[in-house]
Formats: C-alpha cells, sequence, structure tokens
C-alpha cells in the first residue's frame, strides 16, 4: 500500500439557512493514492461539491460549516491551516476544474493571463516566463500557443473546458478535483476532453477526483469509485468492484435506471420515490425509504460499515447489525 | 399504420444581423400513427427548433407540415387554435416552463379552461384525474411550482400537455435536467401513457441512450440537416453515417472491460451562420473525399427505411 496523498476522515459539513440546517456531508471517510483517480458519484444533492469544497477550502462559510473532521494532504491537516497557508496549496498543490466553462473563466482577461496567474503567484516565475509556460500549457491541451492572446468567447466551449484544464495543470498539482467537468458539453466533445484528461492525468502523474452524476464518464477514466448519497457515501471500491459486483441497492439500482445502448432491448427499472430532504434526514440509513430490501433495522440503525479488502458498504444486508443476507 | 406527420423540405432560417443562421436546411420525415420518432444530434444542430416547427411555435422559412393530410403550415390563427388541441408539447426545463405564480391545479387545468371545456367544478374532477394519471398526489393541486422538486414538476408538465388528449406530442428533452433515478421514472411514465393514450411522440434529446430505448425510428441531425434515420434498432446494428458512428462511439458506457471502435472527432461543430459547402460534415470528417466538399450528398433510401446522406456509403 502507497501512503495516501488525500485521506478524508469524518468529515460533517452542514448549510445554516433560515429553513433549518441542511446536513450536506454526514461523517464521510475515503483516501486517495498519488496518481489514482477517484470517481464520486451521486445524484444532485448528494454531497459532492460539498466534499470537493471543503477539500479545497472554500466552503462558503456563512452559511457553511464544517463541523467535524479532516482532511489530511501530503502530511498536513488542511481544516487546520490558515487561509494565508492554504493559498499556497490552492491552484499549486491542488487544483479544481469546474463544471461550467462559461463561467469559470473571466471574460475580460485573456486566456493566456489567466493561466499564467497561478505560475506567476505560485512558482514566481517572471511574466515573460509565465506566458511562455502558459503558450506550453495551451499546446499540451491541443490549443494553437499563438491562441494565448484571446479572451474566451472567442473560444468553443469544449476548447474553454480545455483552457480550463490546462490553468489547473499549469502548476503541476499534485491533486486535480474535476466538478463535472464534461456534463456542459456535447457528447463528441466530451469524448474529446475525457480522452484528453486520462492522457495529460498519465502524463503529469497527478491524483484526481472526478466529481460526476455520469456513470459512463466513471467508467471511462477512473479507477476507484465512490458513492454517495444524502451525504454519505455508501459504497467505495476499485472500478472493477463497484461496476462488476456492487452491493448497496442503491448503487445496483443506479446502474438499473439506465438504458443499455448494447442491448436490442433495454428495460429501465427507476429507484422509486425521491432524494431525501436534506433538512430532514430519515433516521437509520438515508435510502431506506427507497430500498427494495429495507428491513425494519433500517429504519431505526445507521448501517455499519463492512469493508472487504477495501470495497466498502454501508447497508445492513452485509454489516453485522443483524438481517438477514440478501 | 398511416403517417401521423409528414414533414416535407422544411427550412428555417433566424435572421441574424446581416445573415442567417440555418437552423433546420431542408429536412423532410414522417411520423407514423402511435410511433415515437427520436431526433437526436447536439446542441445546435436544429433538433429543437424541428419540434418547435412541428407545432407551429415558431413559423417556418419554407417547407410543409402536414397532420392527418392536412398541411398546418400555412393555417391560419383560427385553425391553428384548433390544432392545439391536437399537438402539444413538454419542455426541457421544469423550471422555467411553469409560471411560478400559478398553482399546479391552475397550469394543469389552464389548457381546459382556454378551450372551455366544462364546468369550473368538471375541470378540477379532470385536472384530479390527469394529476393521478401521472402519478401526482392530489394533495399537489394547490401547490406552487417551487415546492415541488424537478421530477413532479415534469410530471406537471406532462400532465398539462396531455389535458385537452392531444395525439401528437413533441417531447423536447423531458428528462435532461433530471438525476438519473428520477429520468427511469418519467421515461417508464411517458411509454405507459403512450400505450394507454395511443401518443405519437417526437422526442428530441442529445442522448443516444435514452433515444434508443424509447423511440422506433431515430433521425440524426447534424448542422439543421438529417444525415442518416433508420429504424432503432436498425440504426445501432448497422450505423452507417460517420457522424452517427462518431456520436455512438462517444457515448461512455458505465461497463467493464468493453473493447469498442475508438472514433474520436477532432475540431467542433461549424457555425451554422456560414454552414460548409458540400457535405456540411466534411469539415470533420475521417472520410472525406473531394466530392464531399463540393457537392451535398443527398439523403438516399438504402431500403427498410434506412436513409443515409454520404457520398462514402453510397
Amino acid at each position: 500500500m502507497k501512503t495516501p496523498l488525500l485521506e478524508v476522515s469524518d468529515l460533517n459539513v452542514v448549510y445554516k439557512t433560515y429553513e433549518g440546517t441542511v446536513a450536506a456531508v454526514n461523517g464521510i471517510d475515503f483516501s486517495l493514492s498519488p496518481g489514482e483517480t477517484l470517481g464520486l458519484v451521486g445524484e444532485s444533492g448528494a454531497g459532492k461539491t460539498t466534499t470537493a469544497l471543503s477539500i479545497m477550502g472554500l466552503i462558503p462559510s456563512p452559511p457553511g460549516i464544517i463541523r467535524s473532521g479532516s482532511i489530511n494532504f501530503a502530511g498536513s491537516d488542511l481544516l487546520s491551516l490558515s487561509e494565508k497557508e492554504m493559498k499556497k496549496i490552492r491552484g499549486n498543490r491542488i487544483s479544481m476544474i469546474f463544471q461550467d466553462p462559461m463561467t469559470s473563466l473571466n471574460p475580460v482577461v485573456t486566456v493566456g493571463v489567466q493561466i499564467s496567474e497561478a505560475l506567476v503567484a505560485h512558482q514566481h516565475l517572471s511574466e515573460a516566463q509565465a506566458e511562455k509556460k502558459a503558450m506550453e500549457m495551451l499546446e499540451k491541451v491541443q490549443i494553437p500557443g499563438q491562441r494565448f492572446k484571446e479572451y474566451p468567447h472567442e473560444f468553443s466551449g469544449g476548447m474553454r473546458q480545455r483552457v480550463v484544464i490546462a490553468m489547473a495543470l499549469a502548476c503541476n498539482p499534485a491533486l486535480i478535483i474535476a466538478d463535472e467537468p464534461t456534463t456542459a458539453l456535447d457528447v463528441t466533445i466530451q469524448a474529446q476532453v475525457l480522452e484528453l484528461m486520462r492522457n495529460l492525468k498519465d502524463e503529469f502523474s497527478t491524483a484526481m477526483i472526478m466529481i460526476t452524476h455520469d456513470l459512463g464518464v466513471v467508467g471511462e477514466v477512473c479507477d476507484h469509485v465512490a458513492v454517495m448519497y444524502a451525504g454519505k457515501i455508501v459504497e467505495t471500491g476499485t472500478l472493477e468492484e463497484i461496476f462488476g459486483n456492487s452491493l448497496h441497492p442503491y448503487t445496483t439500482g443506479l446502474f438499473r435506471c439506465i438504458p443499455d445502448i448494447e442491448e436490442e432491448t433495454s428495460e429501465i427499472n427507476p429507484i422509486e420515490g425521491l432524494m431525501p430532504d436534506p433538512l430532514d434526514l430519515p433516521g437509520g440509513c438515508p435510502f431506506h425509504p427507497r430500498c427494495p430490501k429495507s428491513m425494519d433495522v433500517c429504519r431505526t440503525t445507521v448501517p455499519p460499515v463492512l469493508d472487504q479488502n477495501g470495497h466498502r458498504v454501508m447497508c445492513h444486508l452485509y454489516g453485522t447489525g443483524g438481517g438477514t443476507h440478501a | 399504420m398511416p403517417d401521423l406527420i409528414q414533414v416535407q423540405n422544411l427550412v428555417k432560417y433566424f435572421p441574424v444581423a446581416a445573415w442567417n443562421v440555418h437552423a433546420v436546411d431542408d429536412v423532410s420525415f414522417s411520423i407514423k400513427e402511435g410511433e415515437t420518432l427520436g431526433l437526436v444530434g447536439e446542441s445546435g444542430c436544429g433538433k429543437s427548433t424541428t419540434g418547435r416547427l412541428l407545432i407551429r411555435l415558431i413559423e417556418v422559412t419554407s417547407g410543409r407540415i402536414f397532420y392527418r393530410g392536412k398541411d398546418i403550415a400555412s393555417i391560419d390563427k383560427k385553425g391553428l387554435h384548433g390544432m392545439r388541441k391536437e399537438m402539444q408539447i413538454i419542455f426541457q426545463d421544469p423550471f422555467s416552463s411553469l409560471d411560478p405564480r400559478k398553482s399546479i391545479g391552475e397550469t394543469i387545468g389552464k389548457p381546459l379552461e382556454i378551450f372551455g371545456m366544462g364546468s369550473k367544478r368538471e375541470r378540477e374532477e379532470m385536472v384530479d384525474a390527469l394529476m393521478e394519471k401521472v402519478g401526482l398526489s392530489p394533495r399537489f393541486f394547490y401547490k406552487y411550482p417551487h415546492e415541488l422538486d424537478g421530477g413532479r414538476r415534469q410530471r406537471v408538465g406532462i400532465a398539462r400537455a396531455l389535458s385537452l388528449s392531444p395525439n401528437f406530442i413533441v417531447c423536447d428533452e423531458p428528462v435532461s435536467a433530471l438525476d438519473v433515478s428520477i429520468q427511469a421514472q418519467i421515461l417508464n411514465l411517458l411509454q405507459e401513457l403512450q400505450e394507454t393514450m395511443k401518443l405519437t411522440y417526437l422526442f428530441v434529446s442529445h442522448d443516444l441512450s435514452v433515444v434508443k430505448h424509447i423511440s422506433n425510428r431515430i433521425a440524426v441531425m447534424y448542422l439543421g440537416k438529417i444525415v442518416e434515420s433508420s429504424p432503432s434498432l436498425e440504426l445501432f446494428r448497422n450505423t452507417l453515417h460517420p457522424y452517427s458512428k462518431a456520436l455512438l462511439a462517444a457515448v461512455p458506457i458505465p461497463k467493464l472491460n468493453r473493447k469498442r471502435e475508438r472514433f474520436i472527432l477532432s475540431g467542433g461543430v461549424p457555425s451554422p451562420i456560414n454552414p460548409p459547402p458540400g457535405c456540411r460534415f466534411h469539415t470533420r470528417c475521417p472520410w472525406k473525399m473531394d466530392i464531399c466538399s463540393a457537392e451535398e450528398p443527398p439523403l438516399e433510401d438504402l431500403g427498410g427505411g434506412h436513409f443515409v446522406a454520404c457520398h462514402k456509403v453510397k
């Protein structure tokens, strides 16, 4: 086992609102080794983005409060760092790719300057050096270097997202957090961007957390998967374990929702019901109101996590907390 | 089954300053009664515009649209009002397509009111029945859109579209804004309703796996043109147009150890203001020949209802 690059334990994040306390992330644990790609999967409101923002130290406060937990990154607990120390890490050692390339770039600054910014701030390059490096980075993401003087509106959506990727990679970070990086793109453009990300990840041996709602995207780029539901990681394992032998009824349900494009006839089986209200999460297992295999114990007791050589599942069907095996 | 809809040489240009955006450029197809035609393509290919033209939410630049043999592209306002009973639309975004100041009951009942169906009391009963049909609990009758989640809002949009018992519904990306577990619920609902109410759908979507699941026939659009159309299964068994192949190969599939053909296109879609001459796909096509930039390939019938517009395939 390699020493993990990132280790998140018992992270709890809430948002205080007028309507009450939103429990966004409720005690999650996961770790990431150098060079590994973890897919963080779940539906809207599962707590994926809140997890990412916690790592980046970007939880808006108010209303967000990190109630407890630790985030260990390369030997230091990010949650105990000052904002000044955090600034040295953000954009340098850890960088982020946001979903919407239309809003994550500054429309009045050329892309070259936007890429150079991090290089000047973190690597103390001169402006001329930074410019040269920015051109190199653009070439890396298959955009002609001489376009570094152009503004975001002069690029197509796919190219803008590649500019954002160039920015994220500029300082050669140890970890990239990509929050739905291809969701806003058309499918043929998504295929280009995913291929690019796969290649660059290998070239730079960067670890990555890929946040997505699309299991197909996970299958294309990730080697580990964590499935989130109502602020908890309900199952985590290698890509082979999650795709080939999923255990949690929510994970299984997610796969059964998607029409199979490779089969002649496909049947889809929706998960009944709706996402729970984060202001008022159900007791016990958060998935029990929608779970086809729900038992009495699921309503009352939070299921323990069963760990089988790293394939972890949080469900009474497999735990020691009672109940029969499915 | 006879054709419910026939579209001939449909054209829609949107004027922009001194130019025209060629949104839909000479498109012809037909939809049989009780059938679902899936219209698939990427943003800007003209699929939503086609859907809107079909029910005359926007005016055609030229071309003809026949509904049960009657040309509705040139029908007058009064005639159009009558057509609204027959043809409805479900929109993509369940947030912006509902009036935030109308209760759910009012929204679903509005078409009934406009067409003067029954008394107020009877209309309320009809709305109750519609809500039950789409799986909305009656307690939502007096609720407002902001109190509902996306899946329920989309059910409201569906109930509203069904209120006048139409024959034909344009489903414009009806599940794209929804989470996958909710998406599956809505797709199943649309299929159930099609069976029980004998509906005909034009299903517009960018998601090939969804389109394949729900459609009998599929038409693939690129830059305002249909490049390939065929019965649903045939399109997947025997994909012919290079754009269709690329679109299919680009869909990420949540399975392990698949050996798939790599077919990644370079570049992006050219501007519809000044579309490329000849075949509109030639700028990105891996099979490009000399003729492709000079001459536009016609949509040719290869038999079995499979049509392709490609010089190479021919």
